[in-house]
């Protein structure tokens, strides 16, 4: 979607976790739905398996918001020959990546300084 | 192969963007997540779980964005989308007010047990051999192949003290067992016993939870007091659940031996036979059997009109009563304004379609499918249908309200979820209903270059308005049709002569029963001198009184008279009057003399008779001198005069024999003063309950009230039905004649170029306006042939909504065809004439 303007990525805050988790995939670089959706899953050890409807919906929203873009249609060389749609994460979609781990580390420092953090799960 | 078919066709629940877009990608997603091997069911589970928690996001987020757009188009023309909405918020409103009377009426459960087993006999021939004992309805009901048990009941209006006031109610005196044949417990205390169906044991009342509430503020303490229903003393032992007020809005129910002396009564006693059928005997069968005994009692009965033959009717249908058909005819009414409505606002959104088609083939041109273009569309419509529905549950609210003051005594439809889902649902189906053809149509738009030079796509759209403009003009002279018949029926109704003048005329009603002024010389002395204080009054021209009004509720007597002789008269209705009755409603004598007051019961016995009641003696002047006796009673009586045959029951029904006794030969414990005024009716309403209180504070005087507001009660029902039906005809042929211009109008504009070419080759406006005319014409006057075939087919169905409604005649169809072809052709013409303003060089020039 075409902004004339610069938008304030703190305006996108808090991003749905699914939302936060593909724009993490894709700051390792492009991907397909169904790679960022075996990743999401390796990532979370199957914590968080987005369904393909839920994956999408996320995916048309972002790209809605210009937080994502596609950079076209080629097969996985790992896969098949199927043809992919193949996104990758814009600018802005970085910013607000970036803003929303700015908001979960203040988060986190707030915590750890009432009561302290357990260990990682 | 056959999992992802279904899959692929679940995929269809997503709205058509999203699906578009990604259709292919969740399709490969399936295949490869089903490579994986996960056992079916839990692959199956999580599929449908992800669709359950997605399809309904998308589809508001489409509808939304559909609806954004939808707003702006329609905001650059916002008449079409305001009129929409309020022909059908008033459809939708008045057919959802409709259902929620006819729910409350009809369908709803009753609140007593299996209340679909309770039958109500009515006109049950020789009924009264029933209360001859207790044990004689007892031993009736026992033997009876298809009633399991039977009550017998009456009720009457009579003052019942025992709070802090006298108040005047319905009392209904009934067989012990009426609570438990209906299954109702008692709120607080008991049910009666059947010993209470003794003589010496039967003084125990039951009170509404209404009366318990008011009269003795809900106290516990109530049961074993004493309450006087007219004087005689009852014990409470009882108080109804909240709401029960059965028979006709009781408020004290005693047990019955059949003693008619025990308590007063004021009018006539009309007992009423309810049963529980015998389990196992269907309805029907029930019907039939009740249908043989009461032909075998009476068969003189089976040939009465509808009203007075015996039926045997569940007690929903009872109760329901004369409000039924009517309600259902006024529900069919209402649905057919609809569908009026949404062939309407069909062919509307379709003229808008087709003036949008360029924007809509651009948009297929970029991309939006079909399926797209027709989603949007269809959430136009139902968005439409949704505005409309919220704005027709406030006109329902409207209504349930005009209902409910019409049929007093009938529980009062409340707004509820019942409701709101017909309306929710009526919207909808509304929405689906008109929003499918334009949006269909959208969907065949072609997207080449040569269709979007325009043209292609009108034949199919032509043809579909002209249909949905012919079955408006069809269901409109339905309508019609049937307000003209309702409306002449109800005009000549109100013109028949009722042989009463109502204007100007007040009326107050006083009840001696249960006061000091009950007995004999003191009750004679008491009404004398009330009519004496009203004469005085200013404004009074002339005071009467009579122990029954016309045109009030109260019941009648009918009694057999016999002549002198010892021939049999027809059974006439006796009422009691004082001199001057007939002077103050204008009642003209039309023989002999009205009564003096001088006729006591110390002169010769005397009776004034009508005019109906005379034709059975030969005549007016013939019937003067004669003497009658009431079957009753052996006091011979020589008629003195004969007044004017009156409608006792108001416009609309039948005059009856009547036979009139003076007060000071008679007795009368409860009778009305009727005063005729001039000017100002209020004051001497006014003055007149001050002058009555100055004769005795303790009489209670009630139904102070006008003649006319008794006039208005009694044809409100009529003029009701037939306002409302006059008005949806009127409103439908709005609709049905809107929508011919349009179409006219649209097709005209479609045509320019070849009227320009018409009018270039010598065709002059009125010729091409007369071609038009002809080409339009034909459409409506088959549509309204179709119709009026349809109206003589259907048109018994109306003489159901009143009594007096005739069937639809053929006059009646060629009265609503001649104006609404009149103003159709008007209409076409109109629409014809922006030929006249067409210049053929400028139309012609592009060519």
């Amino acid at each position: 979607m075409p902004k004339s303007q610069p938008l304030d990525p703190t305006q996108f805050l808090p991003l749905p976790p699914l939302a936060f988790h593909i724009l993490l995939c894709l700051g390792d670089g492009e991907r397909h739905g169904y790679a960022l959706k075996r990743e999401i899953a390796k990532r979370t050890e199957g914590r968080l398996n987005p369904g393909a409807g839920s994956l999408y919906g996320t995916i048309q929203k972002l790209l809605e918001h210009g937080l994502i873009e596609e950079s076209g249609e080629r097969p996985d060389p790992h896969l098949d020959d199927e043809r992919r749609r193949y996104f990758r994460m814009s600018e802005l979609g970085l910013a607000v990546a970036q803003a929303e781990a700015a908001r979960m580390r203040a988060l986190v420092e707030l915590s750890a300084t009432r009561f302290g953090l357990g260990e990682p799960v | 192969m056959r999992s992802e078919r279904l899959y692929r066709a679940l995929l269809r629940l997503y709205p058509a963007r999203f699906r578009e877009e990604y259709e292919r990608e969740l399709l490969r997603s399936f295949r490869e997540e089903r490579a994986e091997g996960a056992p079916a069911v839990k692959f199956w589970l999580r599929i449908l779980g992800d669709l359950a928690a997605t399809v309904p996001a998308r589809l508001m987020e489409e509808a939304a964005q559909d609806l954004r757009h939808s707003v702006r188009v329609h905001a650059r023309r916002p008449f079409v989308a305001l009129f929409a909405i309020a022909a059908l918020a008033l459809g939708i409103g008045v057919a959802t007010g409709l259902f929620g009377v006819l729910d409350t009426m009809l369908w709803r459960r009753l609140p007593y047990a299996e209340p679909d087993r309770l039958v109500f006999l009515h006109m049950l021939p020789g009924s009264m051999r029933l209360t001859e004992s207790p044990t004689a309805l007892h031993d009736w009901a026992r033997q009876s192949p298809y009633l399991k048990d039977a009550a017998i009941f009456a009720s009457d209006e009579l003052n019942v003290a025992g709070g802090p006031r006298t108040v005047r109610v319905n009392v209904c005196e009934t067989s012990a067992n009426l609570f438990a044949l209906m299954g109702t417990s008692m709120a607080w205390g008991r049910r009666f016993l059947p010993e209470e169906e003794t003589r010496g044991r039967n003084d125990t009342a039951v009170i509404s939870h209404a009366m318990w509430d008011q009269e003795f503020g809900g106290d516990p303490r109530v049961l074993g007091r004493t309450i006087r229903i007219s004087g005689t003393p009852f014990r409470i032992v009882g108080v109804a659940p909240a709401g029960f007020d059965y028979p006709a809005g009781s408020q004290v129910w005693t047990p019955t031996v059949f003693e008619f002396e025990r308590i007063p009564k004021e009018g006539v006693i009309f007992w009423q036979v309810m049963g529980r059928l015998k389990d196992g005997v269907p309805l029907e069968q029930a019907q039939a059997l009740y249908l043989a005994e009461a032909s075998r009692l009476n068969p003189r009965r089976m040939q009465e009109d509808e009203a007075n033959r015996p039926a045997l009717q569940t007690l929903k249908v009872q109760l329901a009563g004369a409000s039924r058909k009517p309600s259902l005819v006024l529900f069919g009414a209402v649905l057919c304004v609809l569908l009026i409505a949404c062939g309407n606002v069909a062919n509307l959104l379709l003229t808008r379609v087709l003036d949008r088609r360029r924007e809509l083939q651009i948009r297929a041109a970029l991309g939006a499918s079909r399926a797209r273009l027709f989603q949007q569309l269809l959430f136009e419509s139902l968005a439409l249908a949704l505005v409309a529905g919220a704005a027709g549950i406030l006109l329902a609210q409207g209504v349930v309200r005009i209902a409910a003051s019409l049929q007093p005594g009938q529980p009062e439809a409340q707004v509820d979820w019942r409701m709101l889902a017909f309306a929710v649902g009526l919207s909808l189906l509304t929405g689906l209903v008109f929003g499918v053809l334009p949006a269909w149509h959208v969907s065949r738009l072609q997207t080449s270059n040569e269709a979007l030079r325009a043209g292609s796509a009108r034949v199919p759209a032509a043809r579909i308005r002209t249909a949905l403009t012919a079955l408006q003009v069809v269901l409109t002279i339905v309508l019609l049709a049937g307000g003209v018949s309702l409306g002449r029926t109800f005009l000549a109704m109100m013109r028949v002569d009722a042989g009463y003048q109502t204007a100007g005329v007040a009326t107050l009603r006083v009840s001696l029963t249960g006061t000091s002024r009950e007995d004999g010389a003191r009750r004679m002395a008491y009404y004398r001198e009330a009519l004496d204080r009203l004469r005085v009054l200013p404004g009074v021209e002339s005071a009467g009184a009579v122990n029954r009004l016309p045109l009030s509720t109260q019941p009648i007597g009918m009694g057999r008279w016999v002549l002198d002789n010892g021939q049999k008269l027809d059974a006439a209705m006796s009422a009691v009057a004082m001199e001057r009755y007939f002077a103050a409603l204008s009642t003209p004598v039309v023989a002999g003399r009205d009564f003096r007051e001088t006729d006591n019961a110390a002169a010769e016995a005397i009776a004034v008779v009508n005019e109906t009641m005379a034709r059975s003696l030969g005549g007016p002047q013939a019937s003067l001198g004669q003497r009658i006796r009431s079957s009753g009673n052996s006091q011979p009586r020589r008629i003195v005069g004969v007044v004017k045959a009156s409608l006792h029951f108001g416009p609309g029904s039948e005059p009856m024999p009547q036979v009139f006794v003076p007060l000071g030969q008679s007795d009368a414990t409860t009778l009305t003063f009727v005063l005729k005024t001039r000017g100002k009716l209020a004051p001497v309403m006014a003055s007149a309950r001050a002058a009555l209180a100055g004769v005795d504070p303790n009489v209670p005087v009630f139904a102070v009230q006008s003649m006319d507001s008794y006039l208005a009660e009694r044809t409100a029902k009529p003029r009701m039905y037939t306002g409302t039906l006059v008005f949806f005809g009127l409103f439908a042929a709005f609709l049905a004649v809107l929508g011919l211009y349009a179409t006219v109008s649209y097709s005209v504009s479609q045509r320019t170029q070849e009227m320009g070419v018409r009018l270039a080759l010598g065709g002059t406006p009125g010729l091409l306006c007369g071609l038009i005319l002809r080409q339009s014409m034909p459409v409506v006057l088959g549509a309204l042939a179709a119709g009026t075939a349809v109206v003589l087919a259907l048109g018994r169905l109306l003489s159901a909504l009143l009594y007096q409604a005739k069937e639809v005649t053929w006059q009646d169809c060629s009265a609503a065809g001649l104006g609404l072809a009149l103003i159709a052709g008007l209409a076409i013409l109109m629409a014809a004439r922006r030929v006249s303003r067409l210049n053929p060089a400028l139309v012609l020039r592009p060519e």
